[in-house]
C-alpha cells in the first residue's frame, strides 16, 4: 500500500516534526518549501495519498495552488488538508478537493488520530474529493 | 512572572527532538532582541508566526501565548512591549522545567 505524504511546509522546525510524527506512523513524507516546489514533486510523483499545505506559503496562495494543480489535472484524486496558524481556521469554508483542516499549534495525539482515522477511511471516501466533501476532519 | 514555576509536559514522541527545540527556542531569543534592536519588524513578524506552531505542539503553551502577543505589538511596532515580551520569554526558558508524559 502507498504511504506518501507529500508535506508543503516552508518552516523547517515544522516539517522535521511532521516527518518524526508521521513517519512513526508507517508513512513516507515527501517534503516542499514552496508550493512551486510541491507541483513540481507532483508532476513526477501523483501517487501520494495526501497533501498536508501550509496556507502561509512564501510564493503562492493556497487557491492558486489549488488553480495549478486542476489546470495541470496533475492532482485529481489527490486531497488535501490545509494547515495553517491562521486565526479560525476552522470556521474556513474549504475548497473542493480540501478534506481538513490541522490549526497550528496542533496536539500530537489529535493530529495521529486524525491522520490515522484517514488512512483507515474508505478508499472511496479518499478518491475523487475534487467532487465530494465526504470525510472532512478539522482539528486543532 | 518572575517567580512563576512553568512546567511544561511533553510528549514522549518528542523526546528525541527536545534538544534541537530547545536551542532553537533560544536562537529564538537572539532573533527577537536583534528583530527589536534593528526595528526589524519584517523579520519580528516571521518569527512570532514560528513561535505561533511548532512551540504549542511541544507544550509549550507560554511561548504560543507570547507569539501571540507579540504579533499585536508588532502591528503597533511597540518596542516597549517587545522588550518586556523577550524578557518574559528569558525568563520562562531559564526557569522552565520539563516532565516528558508517560
Amino acid at each position: 500500500m502507498n504511504n506518501d505524504i507529500l508535506v508543503i511546509e516552508d518552516n523547517g522546525e515544522m516539517q522535521d516534526l511532521l516527518r518524526l510524527l508521521l513517519e512513526q506512523e508507517g508513512y513516507h513524507i515527501i517534503s516542499a518549501a514552496t508550493a512551486g516546489e510541491g507541483i513540481a514533486i507532483l508532476r513526477t510523483r501523483p501517487e501520494v495519498i495526501l497533501i498536508l499545505l501550509d496556507l502561509t506559503l512564501p510564493d503562492m496562495k493556497s487557491d492558486e495552488f489549488l488553480s495549478a494543480v486542476k489546470t495541470e489535472r496533475i492532482l485529481e484524486n489527490t486531497p488535501i488538508m490545509f494547515f495553517s496558524a491562521v486565526p479560525r481556521l476552522k470556521q474556513m469554508k474549504l475548497p473542493q478537493g480540501v478534506v481538513g483542516v490541522i490549526q497550528k499549534p496542533f496536539k500530537i495525539p489529535d493530529f495521529i488520530k486524525t491522520i490515522g482515522e484517514f488512512r483507515t477511511a474508505p478508499t472511496t471516501m479518499r478518491q475523487n474529493l475534487f467532487t465530494k466533501k465526504s470525510h472532512e476532519k478539522r482539528v486543532g | 512572572m518572575e517567580n512563576q514555576n512553568w512546567v511544561v509536559n511533553v510528549e514522549r514522541v518528542l523526546e528525541p527532538v527536545l534538544p534541537t527545540f530547545i536551542e532553537m527556542r533560544w536562537k529564538d531569543l537572539e532573533k527577537l532582541r536583534s528583530g527589536i534592536e534593528f526595528s526589524d519588524y519584517h523579520s519580528l513578524k516571521k518569527l512570532s508566526h514560528r513561535l505561533l506552531g511548532t512551540p504549542g505542539s511541544f507544550g509549550y503553551h507560554y511561548i504560543v501565548e507570547l507569539a501571540r502577543e507579540m504579533d499585536s505589538a508588532i502591528e503597533r511596532k511597540d518596542k516597549l512591549t517587545l522588550n518586556q515580551i523577550a524578557y518574559k520569554y528569558e525568563n520562562f526558558m531559564n526557569t522552565h522545567q520539563v516532565k516528558i508524559k508517560k
